[in-house]
């Protein structure tokens, strides 16, 4: 609040140093929340389109399931599953998207497209559904991807967007106030003082 | 950041979770005697950095999952369950963009 701090030269210059370091954060900020949103658009296309290619796989693969399922007995397409096809082959690591540190998965090709089960007792649905599911594996590891990155991004836009509002709109004007009330109470001063060396003045010609 | 091992697991019911158990991801089912964040958080800490989970067990444990949000790991994501008809995927998109735009533009 202006009424609050002290009206001095000094206290006006580290206003403006701090007033200069505001805007330079501001604008940087800005640059930061325009290069996100970018990247954002981008990925958060990705993700629909991934979003909707996975579900489509997804069902296609849960209604094969369910056929083998009827064909085959619960208990039945519980054994044939019982051994895992094999170990997912997954690396993961990181990128930086402006500042921001994202996942970046990639599988190396281990599981194979081998059948984990012998072929007397199954189905044809069930090898259909196991297929599918073995071959949409590399694409749910990218939706993954893409769903936290944009889960990332979405919430640090929403921080900067906050800092950059808190700059823009409390931080800035509040200091351009202080700055504005020191200059108008130091010109008072320097008035007032002038007024009063112009009465001595005038106090000691009349002598 | 040097690449590193991950392990994939899937959270859900048994008609969910034997889908991903054919393509070789380790399968969890809801459990009993603990809750979901904290099965989800024993995971992680056994190495999983990818956990697949069924929508309606995302539903209910929405909130503990937020803590994970400002690490790259571990990735946890809703898959669609039996229940599900694509609106909540959709529900998620539209909120993200509200949340980073402001408005749902897409």
């Amino acid at each position: 609040m202006a009424k609050q701090i002290n009206p001095t030269r000094m206290e006006l210059t580290r206003l403006k140093r701090r007033l200069k370091t505001a805007a330079r954060g501001h604008k940087l900020l800005k640059d930061k929340q325009n290069g996100m949103t970018k990247q954002f658009m981008e990925q958060i296309r990705r993700n629909r389109e991934l979003r909707n290619k996975v579900e489509s796989e997804l069902a296609e693969a849960a209604r094969q399931f369910s056929a083998a399922s009827s064909a085959m007995g619960e208990k039945e397409l519980g054994e044939a599953l019982l051994l895992p096809s094999g170990e997912i082959g997954v690396s993961g690591g990181s990128k930086n998207i402006m500042s921001v540190s994202v996942p970046t998965l990639s599988s190396d090709g281990s599981l194979s497209a081998s059948l984990p089960y012998g072929f007397a007792d199954t189905s044809y649905e069930l090898d259909t559904a196991t297929l599918t599911m073995t071959k949409l594996f590399p694409t749910l590891l990218q939706l993954a991807e893409c769903e936290k990155t944009c889960d990332m991004l979405a919430s640090e836009i929403e921080k900067t967007r906050r800092r950059v509002n808190a700059l823009e709109h409390v931080m800035i004007p509040e200091m351009e106030r202080n700055i504005k009330f020191i200059t108008m109470k130091l010109e008072d001063n320097e008035r007032q003082n002038i007024t009063r060396l112009m009465k001595v003045k005038d106090v000691i010609n009349s002598r | 950041m040097t690449a590193k091992k991950l392990k994939a697991a899937v959270i859900g019911p048994k008609s969910v979770a034997a889908l991903y158990g054919a393509a070789g991801v380790a399968v969890f089912e809801p459990p009993a005697d603990i809750s979901t964040p904290k099965l989800i958080s024993k995971l992680y800490n056994d190495g999983y950095g990818i956990i697949f989970i069924a929508e309606k067990v995302y539903k209910d444990c929405e909130e503990a999952v937020k803590k994970y949000l400002t690490d790259p790991y571990p990735i946890i994501i809703p898959v669609p369950d039996e229940y599900s008809d694509g609106s909540y995927s959709k529900e998620r998109i539209a909120a993200n963009i509200k949340k980073a735009i402001g408005s749902d533009l897409i």
